[in-house]
């Protein structure tokens, strides 16, 4: 197991200092909350499955990276349902999104 | 649970003093013994699912401890990097064929904290590279 040198963390952490970062769903999400949770969910998998950065994303997407940014940081509250799955539809065109209920 | 800390016989947790040595590594002086206690890295087995890749150890750097040492400790840092068990997350930065992650607003006990981590490509370990509490 190695690790980064002392040096590069250094740098990382001055980096990332304002980085938005990514949210964690909150243990009492409501059930849209969730929702959207796991359509923003589907295009973090999606761009490391297919080695994307968030500009390339956003191009296949078709919108901007800045939006795209916030989707993969599942900062959906910008975002309605609607758009979410018809952004997603641009990833999975000839899929079908299933509801399970338990 | 080990820690630097706890190898200084005082074993008092508050009121060390940070030092930073030629070496550029930091240490930390005790308050009530004087010895001088070097900061190194901790690990920790743990057993949770980030990216879809089952993670079997957690190293904690010891930077946390220069700034936030008050409001963190290693015990919180786990608990924190449990928030992350089943989570997909997308890098904000590639080096070195390390991933460098930002976990934020984690909730525990209603206060949120901030979560700075990498990943190694191929590897089962999750580094924490820094973490701190929320005041906003």
């Amino acid at each position: 197991m190695k690790f980064p040198s002392q040096k590069e963390l250094a740098k990382v952490r001055k980096k990332l200092e304002k980085a938005e970062g990514a949210i964690v769903l909150a243990s009492n999400a409501t059930p849209l909350e969730k929702l959207r949770y796991e359509i923003c969910r589907q295009f973090v998998i999606y761009a490391r499955e297919h080695d994307l950065k968030s500009k390339e994303l956003a191009k296949v997407v078709g919108v901007d990276e800045s939006l795209m940014s916030k989707v993969l940081r599942y900062r959906h509250s910008r975002f309605s349902t609607d758009k979410l799955v018809e952004m997603l539809a641009k990833i999975y065109p000839k899929h079908h999104l299933l509801l399970k209920v338990s | 649970m080990k820690t630097d800390k706890a190898t200084c016989s005082s074993k008092k947790k508050s009121g060390f003093k940070t030092v930073k040595f030629k070496s550029k590594k930091y240490g930390q002086i005790c308050p009530f013994c004087g010895n001088v206690v070097e900061m190194t890295r901790r690990t920790f087995k743990i057993d949770i699912t980030v990216n879809q890749r089952n993670l079997t150890t957690l190293v904690i750097d010891p930077h946390y401890e220069l700034k936030h040492s008050d409001s963190m400790s290693d015990a919180l840092v786990i608990e924190l990097v449990g928030l992350l068990d089943g989570g997909d997350f997308f890098p904000e930065t590639v080096s070195n064929g390390f991933e460098y992650y930002t976990a934020d607003d984690l909730v525990l006990r209603g206060k949120k904290y901030r979560l700075v981590w990498l990943l190694e490509k191929n590897s089962l370990y999750l580094g924490v590279v820094n973490a701190y509490r929320r005041r906003s």
